[in-house]
């Protein structure tokens, strides 16, 4: 007996002795290896990942563990398998991944990702997911998801917005770096301005954000995160160039600065030269502007502010951008103001700087200060319309962080400063165009904060409850609640939910810059208020792993929007006129959206999303669509790159429901449209071959060379009472192919 | 009587040996080292990082930068990394302003001990 119970003795304290294993999970790096915090390691058949802290050590229970084999992942590193020997602690080194020649790490996960530790519903598109098209500039970089839907705004000088659940781009916030650096004069083409040479990652959040940014955003955020000086490559080079002869060249320089190697620098350059004249649906007018763009942006970074001390963050960009569009045979030198030959010139130097610098006292006290301004000096003719533009933009930001317990407290205090001067002038005088003249438009809101990130049951539970106080200089104080909550179940399901009011000041002129280019009169019958609205949403993610090296994500949201006060341009009111209204209660968006992805042997990147939208604005008792809101939505992406990371090719589609469109009943029969748009799809394919330091891509947009047909109403008598611009609902360029080449020169150091 | 006293005997000593165990899987050796020759703020972050680069480290904390020292408590499994190696470690770590330099010194070591986490 005695010695049954020592052999039992030993079998049950061997399995106990077992029962926890404890090791450490390493990257390489320059210097030989570094911890990966935030990595995880899984049995392959059995458990959770665990989750390695900060100091890279992990602890995984072994029990009742029958394939003993390890599974170690981290992205930006080769996963992989290590068989367990038995021992107390093991220590696992990861491989860097294959570098894409774009310079950036290929992650070992889809690039299109709804980050788990995100508290909001938030979508990363990382280099690996912009390197998927062409990505010109920032509009172009949403071609493989849903939650974003570029919308041309003037087809003639193609401005662009972009769409966050069915609004005008103007109802979700655009930060670069953090910064509210797009507003005002620089919404129009702001986003433009942004090559995807120079972008790291975006940030697509829906819904309620965070009020630490400020007061705007109502239906998401978009946050472009530049590319880090000190982690990009120490050169890159990118040149583009299209069917239409447009042509794009981005270089970057990065590396450290300074005796002590303590500041990084990057150095991006971008430069867009015109394509050739085309008209291909013979409408008499080009079917994309000429567009010559100059492009310096100079990011400078000096510690980091998770580790005590000081850190700074710099960036100082200029940009100066033309764009001429309209009838074939304008000319900007002879044609400005013209009344016989109608285009469009727009022209416009923007330098703007930001700085946010910090000193962290402890792990548990951070303060910090952003400070950032730009001025945007335009000069443009819409027909016979001059515009001239001039803007200047300021925000302070002070901020202190608090960590209390496992819990984090955000407070501080912000200033936003914006004087907008708009000179609207005449060379064909118009007495029925009772508009024209000088508008100036300020913004001075100094305001309060605070945010508390409450984190409960090692962050299954994350709570974000925050609010601030702003006072507008003549509306008064404004009071905007916001709250998000994360809950994940485990580690494959995870719920969220938000809720909060937003509001912002219209700028009517560079939001709404079709209005500029119609024959009507615009008519504003009283001064124009904030807008004010309410969202609230909640979604559902689950993720799954099937098998070692495959992996899946299946998401779902829902969102409202109740618009308070919008304003609204009314074409409907006035056939001769554009009403500018101040409307209580005006409108209303429900946006649904569900996404699957799969990742198939990190090969093979299979996405499919589905979008309903139904955005409507109540005129009486009748609910309206709003225009260019398809009721239905599809896109799918397919994407596989060889297992050498050799060739990848990549297609999506977008299929587009039938949309409303405005009313031009009043019009002649040859200028009417229909009241809807057509369904139609849109098949994009790239494929891109890397060899050494270099990456070669072709692709083309549009396969299938689908056309609106007559996109510009009245296109034959520009100076017409009909000529409308406002009716373009989908392509209007057909078949787009192009090619280039990216050449990089290794990881900083 | 005696399979009762057998049955005891084994709870006893499944409670003993899991405790036991428990320690050893868990427990890491504790050293609290004074490292001086330090110029800036930089410099703690710059030995934490180093350390923690290391097998075996568990954890390390720091205290603030007085007269140019400041003392480091290490958490350690000393199956994996000993004393000595902690030490040659934070000597190794290159300067935080010249990277070229190794200006730390362990000034003294305090007892070693082991202790539950």
């Amino acid at each position: 007996m005695r010695r049954t119970c020592v052999i039992v003795l030993l079998l049950f304290t061997g399995s106990l002795h077992a029962q926890l294993i404890k090791g450490k999970l390493f990257g390489e790096s320059e210097q030989g290896k570094e911890i990966l915090p935030g990595a995880t390691v899984q049995w392959i058949t059995e458990g959770a990942p665990v989750i390695v802290n900060e100091n890279g050590v992990f602890q995984i229970p072994a029990a009742g563990i029958t394939d003993k084999r390890i599974i170690a992942r981290c992205n930006g590193y080769l996963t992989d398998t290590i068989q367990w020997d038995g021992a107390g602690y093991v220590s696992i080194l990861l491989k860097r991944a294959p570098v894409a020649m774009s310079g950036v790490t290929v992650t070992s996960k889809s690039g299109n990702l709804f980050p788990n530790t995100s508290v909001v519903q938030m979508e990363l598109i990382n280099q690996r997911e912009l390197s998927k098209a062409a990505c010109c500039d920032l509009a172009g970089c949403f071609g493989t998801q849903a939650s974003v839907q570029p919308q041309t705004t003037n087809v003639v000088t193609n401005s662009q917005e972009l769409r966050i659940l069915g609004l005008s781009g103007v109802y979700n916030q655009v930060l670069v770096d953090g910064m509210p650096l797009v507003q005002g004069l620089t919404y129009t083409y702001g986003i433009s301005t942004y090559p995807g040479t120079a972008v790291e990652n975006i940030y697509v959040a829906k819904g309620t954000t965070s009020v630490l940014q400020g007061f705007e955003s109502i239906s998401g955020q978009i946050n472009v995160d530049t590319r880090h000086p000190d982690e990009s490559d120490k050169f890159h080079f990118n040149a583009y160039i299209n069917s239409f002869g447009e042509k794009h060249f981005n270089a970057n320089i990065a590396g450290a600065v300074g005796k002590n190697k303590k500041w990084h620098s990057l150095l991006a350059l971008h430069s867009v030269q015109r394509a050739a004249r085309t008209d291909r649906n013979h409408d008499g007018f080009l079917d994309l502007p000429l567009l010559t763009r100059y492009m310096a942006y100079n990011k400078w970074k000096y510690g980091s502010e998770k580790e005590p001390g000081f850190h700074w963050q710099l960036g100082v960009r200029f940009v100066n951008e033309k764009r001429i569009g309209g009838q074939n045979n304008y000319r900007e030198d002879n044609d400005k103001g013209s009344g016989n030959i109608y285009g469009q010139f727009v022209q416009y130097n923007q330098p703007e700087l930001y700085s946010k610098m910090g000193f962290r006292f402890s792990e548990k006290h951070l303060t910090s200060f952003s400070t950032a301004g730009s001025l945007h000096q335009q000069d443009s003719w819409f027909g016979t319309l001059s515009y001239r533009g001039r803007q200047t933009l300021g925000y302070l930001n002070l901020q202190h962080e608090l960590l209390w317990k496992q819990h984090s407290l955000k407070a501080g205090i912000s200033y936003r400063y914006l004087n907008t001067t708009e000179d609207l002038g005449l060379s064909v005088p118009d007495p029925a165009k009772t508009y024209i003249g000088k508008y100036i438009t300020q913004l001075r809101v100094p305001g309060v904060f605070a945010e508390n990130t409450f984190r409960w049951a090692g962050d299954k539970m994350i709570l974000i409850a925050g609010a601030r106080l702003d006072k507008h200089q003549t509306e008064g104080y404004y009071f905007t609640p916001r709250t998000m909550l994360k809950y994940a179940i485990n580690h494959r399901h995870t719920f969220r939910a938000s809720a909060g009011t937003g509001w912002r000041q219209v700028n009517l002129f560079s939001e709404q810059p079709v209005m500029l280019t119609s024959s009507r009169n615009i008519i504003l019958p009283a001064t124009l208020k904030p807008e004010e609205a309410f969202n609230w949403g909640i979604s559902h993610t689950w993720r799954f792993n099937l098998g070692a090296n495959s992996s899946g994500t299946v998401s779902a949201d829902f969102y409202q929007t109740l618009f308070q006060r919008q304003i609204f341009p009314d074409y409907d009111a006035d056939p001769a006129g554009i009403v500018i209204r101040n409307l209580e209660n005006a409108s209303r968006s429900n946006a649904m959206q569900i996404d699957a992805s799969l990742v198939l042997f990190r090969q093979l990147e299979v996405r499919a999303a589905y979008n309903y939208l139904y955005a409507y604005r109540k005129e009486g008792k009748e609910k309206l669509l709003l225009p260019f809101n398809p009721r239905n939505r599809v896109m799918s992406a397919v994407s596989y790159r060889t297992v050498n990371n050799r060739w990848q090719a990549d297609i999506n589609a977008h299929w587009f429901d039938k949309m409303r469109l405005p009313d031009t009943r009043n019009n002649p029969e040859q200028y009417r449209r229909p009241a809807e748009s057509e369904a139609y799809i849109t098949v994009n394919m790239q494929g891109t071959f890397r060899i050494k330091s270099f990456e070669f891509y072709a692709g083309c947009e549009n396969i299938g060379n689908y056309l609106q047909r007559s996109p510009i109403i009245s296109a034959d008598n520009p100076f017409g009472p009909y000529f409308d611009l406002s009716s373009v609902w989908g392509p209007t360029r057909g078949r787009e192919f192009y090619a280039g080449m990216r050449y990089s020169l290794g990881k900083k150091k | 009587m005696k399979s009762i006293f057998s049955f005891l005997f084994v709870i006893a000593s499944l409670c003993i040996s899991n405790s036991v165990s428990a320690q050893s899987d868990t427990s890491a050796a504790k050293a609290v080292v004074s490292v001086v020759n330090l110029t800036c703020d930089g410099d703690m972050p710059t030995i934490k990082k180093q350390l923690l680069n290391q097998d075996g480290v568990e954890s390390v904390a720091f205290t603030k930068r007085t007269g140019g020292a400041s003392d480091f408590t290490i958490l350690y499994n000393g199956q994996v990394i000993s004393i000595e190696q902690i030490r040659k470690t934070i000597e190794d770590t290159p300067g935080c302003d010249d990277k070229s330099s190794k200006p730390y010194r362990v000034k003294k070591e305090k007892p070693a001990k082991t202790e539950k986490q």
